[in-house]
């Protein structure tokens, strides 16, 4: 998992040239079903309050672990009772926090580092360089273990942990594209023209590294969720009153010998939100001919 | 090569630095009192003073790291609050059992990675091209967790072919086929993402390596399909190299879940025990003993790819 360990080399596809202008603007059917599989769970999100579901905290004990397709209960119970369609479907906020929030965060802040590094003095350069290398330095997991152990439980301390280690491979992305960028000609010329350095950034940098910037970022919420996910599943994220997707894992986990199909529910849920923004992701850089070998 | 090393690993000393930093950072962000939480809150105060001192908490932050690197350096890595045993002694066991799952993984997945790659590269129909494509970006985007539980809901609840968990059986077990049984899930499980990245990775550097000139001339000169296919992943070795030893982390990463659902008994249940008992020693022992061995990887992996490809080496 974690994805985060990028080899840094972006350049256009290979194929961009023979695909004609025609079909580049088409959009894929990865971007298509991205798109589509992500507006859902966006609606499931907001729309959860009023959609006619059963209280997702509300159990029984009479109806613990009913079987997929019982009455009343198309997803069948958990152990206590409660139904999990709608545990399911109420899941879907925490998750999305979880994936949308941290990539954010670490979306602009490594950004910012990645600009100052790619146009800064050679020592600073050289120390946001090597800071990075030491977050690389650790499997992504482990990290934000570590990070979330400390800060104790609590979707907060979540989103902070998987901030942090998001930040490394978003600069990797901006420090190679601005290395590319600073050697073109409209940079060059800008500084020849005596641009100020913070100009070079905003109007130069900043609006030419946002689109592959994005592609990566869609893909970095994949991967976000699925990590939130692991860390309320180790018991670190969300607290387990709450319907989220890892920590039903857990709970359902404990019911594998007499349930076990139960338990598949929540991990294909995780499974299908990451795959729906890795395809988005995949779309994006499709449609945009843009090549990327980072490893997310 | 001998100089590419030396300075290979003298660059993994500061690395090594920041490493034990960020651990020890992450201690000091625990939220409490040390002192409270070891002696509890009725504590005497000429108690709490010596506590204070034996640990140093009352020195400067600098200070305090400083002597606690000098202890890891020395392979103290403190006591574990739950089994009350040295965390290196938990960590060591440990270890062995996670490298023989991670290995397993890795093997895996590179194998699995190199025909889907290969597949997707050389294949021109349709159909095996889309299913590698396919099942390389599902592969991709499975969580380590949801397929374990899957494989253990599947093969040995439903089946009952394959054992739960565990490494050995409790009763006559222990030979290296029941190790292998215990073995398959666990290593399936942590081996599907990186099988996928380093599927689609090496199909995108084949690729790469078939439109270029190389393999024009090749064919210009009556070369076979299989005589071009073999040169063109001869030129993408390294990458692959790379890429897998890349992986390993991600691979290193999802031994957490995989350890905690198999109850495989290495790095990662222990982590997901003392995380459970909020045993803090042993978090930090088993992150920085994965930390540093996954630095130590990496340098392998960069001293075998200077060995195979010599224009690294500068």
């Amino acid at each position: 998992m974690a994805p985060v360990s990028p080899t840094t080399d972006i350049t256009p596809a290979v194929g961009a040239e023979r695909a004609g202008p025609h079909r580049r603007r088409r959009p894929g059917a990865a971007l298509i079903a991205g798109t589509v599989l992500v507006s859902l769970l966006i609606l499931a999100a907001v729309l959860v309050p009023v959609l006619p579901l059963p209280d997702p905290d509300a159990g029984s004990l009479s109806e613990r672990l009913l079987p997929l397709g019982s009455p009343g209960h198309p997803l069948g119970t958990d152990g206590q009772g409660r139904d999990l369609l709608s545990r399911l479907v109420w899941g879907v906020q925490p998750s999305l926090a979880a994936g949308l929030l941290p990539v954010l965060a670490a979306g602009t802040a490594g950004t910012f580092l990645g600009i100052v590094a790619g146009l800064g003095a050679r020592w600073l350069e050289n120390a946001v360089m090597r800071s990075l290398d030491v977050l690389f330095a650790f499997p992504a997991v482990l990290l934000a273990i570590s990070i979330a152990a400390s800060l104790g439980a609590g979707l907060t301390s979540l989103i902070i942990a998987l901030s942090v280690i998001l930040v490394p491979a978003v600069a990797r992305v901006v420090v190679t594209e601005v290395a590319r960028l600073r050697e073109l000609d409209f940079s060059q010329a800008a500084r020849a023209g005596g641009a100020r350095t913070t100009t070079i950034a905003m109007r130069h940098m900043l609006p030419n590294v946002l689109p592959v910037l994005s592609v990566y970022c869609s893909a970095l919420v994949g991967l976000s969720i699925v990590l939130g996910s692991g860390l309320s599943f180790l018991g670190l994220g969300v607290a387990p009153p709450r319907a989220e997707w890892g920590a039903m894992l857990d709970d359902l986990r404990q019911h594998i010998f007499t349930a076990p199909l139960l338990t598949l529910i929540p991990g294909a849920a995780i499974f299908l939100a990451s795959v729906a923004f890795n395809l988005l992701g995949e779309g994006l850089r499709e449609h945009f001919d843009v090549r990327s070998r980072h490893t997310v | 090569m001998r100089r590419f090393l030396v300075h290979r690993l003298l660059l993994a000393v500061p690395t090594l630095v920041g490493v034990s930093l960020v651990v020890f950072l992450t201690t000091k962000l625990v939220p409490g009192d040390p002192v409270a939480s070891l002696l509890g809150p009725l504590a005497p105060p000429d108690a709490r003073r010596e506590l204070i001192e034996r640990f140093g908490f009352d020195r400067p932050l600098p200070i305090q790291f400083g002597r606690w690197s000098w202890n890891v350096a020395q392979g103290e890595l403190g006591t574990s609050i739950q089994q009350q045993r040295p965390v290196l002694e938990i960590v060591r066991t440990a270890f062995g059992n996670t490298a023989i799952l991670a290995l397993a993984g890795a093997v895996l997945a590179f194998a699995g990675g190199l025909l889907i790659g290969a597949t997707g590269a050389f294949t021109t129909r349709r159909l095996p091209r889309g299913l590698a494509s396919g099942l390389s970006f599902l592969a991709m985007s499975v969580p380590q967790y949801s397929i374990a539980l899957g494989l253990v809901a599947l093969f040995a609840v439903r089946y009952r072919v394959l054992p739960a968990g565990g490494m050995h059986d409790p009763v006559g077990g222990g030979g290296a086929g029941d190790l292998l049984r215990h073995l398959v899930m666990p290593a399936v499980a942590v081996s599907l993402i990186p099988m996928g990245v380093i599927g689609r990775m090496l199909r995108a550097s084949l690729v790469d390596v078939m439109s270029g000139d190389q393999v024009e001339a090749m064919r210009a000169r009556g070369l076979g399909r299989a005589a071009i296919a073999r040169h063109a992943l001869h030129n993408a070795l390294p990458s692959l190299l790379t890429i897998t030893g890349l992986q390993l982390a991600y691979l290193i990463g999802g031994v957490v879940f995989v350890e905690t659902i198999f109850s495989w008994p290495g790095l990662g249940q222990a982590l997901y025990n003392a995380i459970a008992s909020r045993d803090l020693p042993l978090i930090q022992g088993g992150v920085l003993v994965i930390a540093i061995a996954f630095v130590l990887i990496n340098i392998v992996v960069d001293g075998v790819h200077a060995l195979i490809d010599p224009r690294v080496r500068r």
